[in-house]
């Protein structure tokens, strides 16, 4: 800045100055002078600024669509329609391939779901014999009954499987199972045919019968709250295996 | 300021309506970026060459509603200036103090906040009275007195600076 410039900015100071009734304060203006000296230093123009000034034609062209993005969006009518037809169109290929994919989907769950059934059937068997109590029927019944109950109760069984071993592990307690089934059966033959339907509540009894040592030292109270819990479901069950068991075991 | 404006510039503001927007911006940009720049400095901005930029950015597009000449680019400016200032400023309350203590930015010893944008406004930005009023929401009167206030202020902080630097 020249002579002119600062003289300038001096006469602006010494007018604040003299508005305040406080012209003739040499510090102060001193202060205020150092201050206005903030004001001297002209900053470059950034590249958008510097467009912007550069020329009308090309600046408005180059940095308008930039700056307002909203007539570009607003301007077209038909597109918007376009995009909306576009839009409904990609939402009905959507939801068709999503029921396709879950048709799919659903087929190959169950299908799995099938050959789980045809791989752990032995499994389930060993476990419903288990529970059931039933040594000779596990090798027979692997091809009968076990389609048959499941319909009827395929959550159950399911949750009982799950509540009792996972498929993982479940091999290792098949061998166990067939040494107390084995024990068990004459013992408790009448409850074969109702495990399969009830598979998660009837384990607890064919546990408690497992281990047939202990009711000695239970009171007489609890034994006969654990014999009068299985009889209640006998009759229902017996009814709906029994048919199943009854062709496969003779044709075995 | 004026004074030192070339006649072709003040007769770019008084015509603005008929005049190009890009040669209007430019000049508009040639007179005040410096004083919006140290305006903000003033004001304790973190990037005021940042924010310069965009006060100019925003004020692009009410180029052609422009009216008043000079004096009204000044304030439509400023009035920018002041709206990024005051928005830095909400934003800082928000966010918690990072910094040492510091005696020299302690607000119950440095003059407060009005008394600075009454100075920055008047002795920075070059702008009257009036306009001051206008960009602050306040009255002449109050303007007036809140200038020989912080006249008074920046005068006791100069004597104190004074005194600690002799002693």
């Amino acid at each position: 800045m020249s002579d002119t410039a600062g003289s300038r900015n001096a006469g602006a100071v010494d007018q604040l100055l003299l508005e305040a009734g406080m012209d003739g304060d040499g510090q102060l203006r001193d202060a205020l002078l150092d201050l206005r000296a903030l004001a001297a230093e002209t900053p470059a123009p950034s590249a958008e600024l510097a467009a912007l000034m550069a020329g009308s034609a090309e600046a408005a062209t180059a940095v308008l669509p930039a700056v307002e993005p909203r007539p570009a969006a607003d301007l077209p009518g038909t597109p918007l329609a376009d995009e909306l037809a576009a839009r409904r169109k990609a939402r009905r290929r959507t939801t068709l391939s999503v029921a396709a994919s879950l048709a799919a989907g659903g087929a190959v769950a169950a299908a799995s779901d099938q050959g789980f059934r045809d791989s752990f059937t032995q499994l389930n068997h060993a476990i419903t014999t288990f529970v059931t109590g039933s040594g000779a029927s596990p090798a027979g019944t692997t091809g009968g009954p076990a389609p048959a109950p499941k319909p009827a109760a395929p959550q159950p069984a399911a949750t009982s499987s799950a509540d009792a071993v996972p498929p993982a592990s479940a091999p290792a307690p098949a061998p166990a199972a067939p040494a107390p089934a084995a024990a068990a059966p004459s013992s408790i033959p009448a409850r074969a045919g109702n495990t399969p339907t009830h598979g998660g509540p009837q384990q607890k009894p064919a546990e408690v019968p497992a281990a047939p040592s202990l009711p000695t030292g239970v009171a007489e109270d609890v034994r006969k709250g654990l014999e009068q819990a299985p009889k209640l479901p006998v009759p229902v069950p017996t009814e709906v295996p029994l048919p199943g068991k009854a062709q496969d075991v003779p044709l075995k | 300021m004026l004074d030192t404006l070339a006649q072709e510039e003040i007769d770019i503001f008084d015509n603005a309506a008929g005049t190009d927007p890009a040669a209007l911006f430019a000049a508009a940009y040639r007179t005040f970026a410096g004083p919006v720049q140290g305006y903000l400095k003033a004001r304790g901005l973190d990037d005021p060459e940042a924010v310069t930029q965009d006060v100019f950015m925003a004020f692009y597009p009410r180029i052609g509603n422009l009216t008043g000449g000079l004096q009204g680019a000044k304030s439509l400016i400023f009035s920018i200036a002041h709206a990024r200032m005051v928005d830095h400023y909400r934003r800082l309350e928000r966010r918690p103090q990072l910094t040492p203590y510091d005696p020299q930015q302690d607000g119950r010893t440095t003059p407060s906040a009005e008394h600075q944008e009454v100075l920055a406004l008047r002795v920075v930005a070059d702008l009257s009275i009036e306009q001051v009023a206008a960009i602050m929401g306040k009255s002449t009167g109050a303007i007036k007195q809140l200038q020989r206030r912080a006249l008074q202020n920046l005068k006791a902080q100069t004597l104190k600076r004074n005194q600690a630097n002799h002693e």
